[in-house]
């Protein structure tokens, strides 16, 4: 009874939490979301902006068209390649900040003591300087006349003519998004290695379990949350980006991210830059309600 | 060095801009800071009232605003007509054309005059974004010299656009590391091939297309089908052999990470001019192709909403002055459009083929058209398929 009159007050007010959230998402992201879903049905002013008439699914058409007729000429699935290559990176990036950042957050979480915060603040020191200049560093660091070579010239380990290739290749655009993106990897994963209850450890020593039986079995599936949550924020991120592979790779691929921009700055087609970017929108969107069921179900195992 | 002599350039170039600009949407953000110092909010009743100035109300406002491509103006004109006219005059800079189309468009920016590329003066007129221009209020015009005194294709009646200046695209290359004559397309094609990864182009397919196009023998605009499929599997040869597709090519040119690129002409005296600063020599040579190439020029021309139209036709008239235009291509090595002006300017720039090419190889060139909706989506295509390949 008292319970009852307590709660109905906070109930009603509640809904205000909402409120300066909802004014944010509304404007800064509902309102211009709908700007691009209009503008991919309708028709392209060729000088540039849209004609909104003659509303179709042309543009749709076109990003999913292949040209089978002219397969063996450049008949290819132009859009769905850019689309695949997208996937693909943004895939290899996530799995090589996964690498690298699961063992560094158990270290940091589980062996290192009074350090902690030190070695914290140390890996997120380096983003206090802007994105396009941490990328640029990279540039002077691997160019063939760039501080590594330089060095490996001058120290007699390689010939003037025989300098290493390092940029302008897979090699450096993955090294540059690892770079770029680890923090965005560690950090959820610190805090769930953090949180795990050692003694779970420790009882499934107990119970008979090696090494490796305990990490897949105990520590893996607790640490899931932070898992899920890491990749999300590293993958997503992975699919809009173009900056490290025009810089780093030369621009020698072609991504979703310079796509969109191609068709709004170069063939001043919008409408079709609207359609691929609700394409790439449309198959995150999927992508992450599967990721959130599959997450959902570990953690239901689980506990 | 038979086909240019080597100046210096100090300034970075205003195409070199357009790499920087483009990366991270750092354009619009410093367009955004820039419009500040330059937005008298009180333009559209002056410019509807000077919609059409004539030659008796022909007093000067106080003031001009100028958006332009950053460094592309001699500084000692400006100070001069500032002071000879009592004009307050406010530059403000853009990067591309994309980005000043886009300031326009969103309207209100207070700016007189702009300095767009042809193809651009061509779709700013076609969305009534331009003030004719009075012929009779700017008599410097008379000493404009063919092919630009009148019959340009993006304006045949010189009804929006005077001449600023204008320029070419060919290749550049490094002497001292390249020994082998440059002279055709054809040798950039095979010269690649031997010093493979040690040649770049610009990241800009309208060039990059156009160039292959001239070597394939078409027209650096075409649209045929045919032309550009066969362009294609000619890039496709190319890009194995390619460092990058890099819009800053002339900083490669510099540090020796390349060694040939195709070029816009001005970016040449950049890339030497950062040589002579690292104490290396200055060998980058610049070449128009024999099979031809792109001649490009840049334009003065009054937005219609400008509040202040007589200062902006005052300024296009003493800047068309030959001796005034001698200044400009000194000050940004891009060439005049009045044969008159080349009396006033040194020897070192008349003299110098990147500049100003010889007749018969610029009989060669071809400008840029805007092309229609559908060719540009042809081109577009085409690059996807490259970068993608």
């Amino acid at each position: 009874m008292t319970a009852a009159t307590i709660k109905r007050p906070r109930r009603s007010y509640a809904w205000l939490l909402l409120v300066p959230a909802g004014i944010w998402y509304l404007v800064f992201f509902l309102i211009p979301s709908f700007f691009p879903l209009v503008f991919s049905f309708a028709q392209s002013d060729p000088t540039g902006g849209v004609i909104l008439k003659d509303f179709s699914l042309a543009n749709y058409a076109r990003f999913l068209d292949c040209n089978f007729l002219a397969w063996n000429e450049f008949g290819e699935c132009i859009y769905l390649k850019v689309f695949t290559q997208t996937i693909v990176f943004a895939l290899f990036g996530t799995l090589g900040c996964l690498l690298l950042a699961y063992p560094l957050a158990y270290f940091l979480a589980t062996r290192v003591g009074k350090w902690r915060i030190t070695l914290l603040v140390l890996i997120i020191i380096p983003f206090w300087t802007s994105f396009l200049i941490r990328t640029y560093a990279w540039v002077v660091l691997l160019a063939d006349q760039g501080l590594i070579n330089s060095f490996l010239v001058n120290l007699g380990l390689i010939a003037d003519d025989a300098r290493i290739p390092m940029l302008y290749n897979p090699f450096a655009v993955y090294l540059g998004i690892v770079y770029n993106y680890l923090p965005l990897m560690i950090f959820p994963l610190y805090v769930s290695l953090e949180r795990l209850d050692k003694s779970l450890l420790e009882a499934s020593k107990d119970l008979g379990a090696d090494r490796f039986a305990t990490f897949r079995q105990v520590t893996l599936p607790l640490t899931a949350p932070g898992l899920f949550t890491g990749i999300l924020l590293t993958f997503i991120p992975l699919t809009g980006e173009y900056i490290v592979p025009a810089i780093l790779g030369g621009s020698k691929t072609l991504l979703m991210g310079n796509l969109v921009a191609n068709q709004f700055l170069q063939s001043r087609d919008w409408s079709f830059g609207s359609a691929s970017s609700v394409m790439l929108i449309l198959i995150l969107v999927a992508f992450i309600l599967i990721w959130y069921r599959a997450s959902e179900g570990q953690e239901v195992e689980v506990v | 060095m038979k086909h240019n002599q080597i100046i210096r350039r100090q300034r970075i170039t205003r195409r070199g801009f357009l790499y920087v600009a483009g990366i991270g949407g750092s354009a619009a953000l410093l367009a955004a800071c820039g419009g500040q110092t330059a937005s008298p909010t009180s333009a559209p009743p002056t410019a509807a009232s000077a919609g059409a100035p004539t030659a008796g109300s022909a007093a000067l406002e106080k003031e001009l605003y100028i958006y332009n491509w950053a460094d592309y103006l001699s500084q000692d004109n400006v100070d001069r007509f500032s002071k000879e006219n009592d004009v307050k005059v406010t530059l403000d800079f853009y990067q591309s054309n994309e980005d000043l189309l886009a300031k326009i468009e969103a309207g209100g920016t207070g700016y007189d005059v702009v300095a767009p590329t042809g193809y651009m003066v061509q779709l700013m007129a076609d969305k009534g974004m331009l003030l004719p221009l009075d012929l009779s209020r700017i008599p410097n015009y008379k000493y404009m010299s063919p092919p630009f005194d009148k019959g340009r294709p993006h304006d045949p009646d010189n009804k929006w656009s005077v001449t600023k200046d204008w320029g070419t695209t060919g290749i550049a290359w490094n002497t001292e590391k390249i020994k082998e004559d440059v002279t055709s397309l054809e040798d950039f094609w095979n010269l690649a091939e031997k010093y493979s990864g040690k040649v770049a182009v610009m990241d800009s397919s309208p060039e990059v297309i156009g160039l292959t196009l001239k070597a394939l023998g078409y027209s650096y605009n075409s649209c045929d089908p045919a032309e550009l499929d066969a362009a294609l599997k000619k890039l496709l040869a190319l890009k194995p052999h390619l460092k990058a597709f890099d819009s800053s090519y002339f900083d490669l040119l510099a540090t020796d990470e390349i060694w040939m690129s195709l070029s816009w002409n001005g970016d040449v005296f950049n890339a030497n001019s950062k040589r002579a600063a690292a104490g290396k020599p200055e060998s980058i040579s610049y070449v128009i192709a024999k099979e031809g190439g792109e001649l490009w020029e840049d334009d003065w021309v009054i937005l219609k909403n400008a509040p202040h139209p007589n200062a902006a036709l005052a300024w296009i008239n003493f800047v068309l002055d030959p001796q005034n235009q001698a200044k400009e291509s000194e000050a940004t090595f891009y060439a005049s459009g009045e044969n008159e002006a080349k009396k006033y300017m040194s020897e070192e720039v008349t003299t110098n083929h990147a500049i100003y090419p010889a007749d018969e190889v610029l009989a060669k060139l071809e400008a840029v058209q805007v092309l229609p909706g559908d060719c540009l989506q042809a081109r577009e295509e085409l690059w996807t398929k490259l970068k993608s390949a």
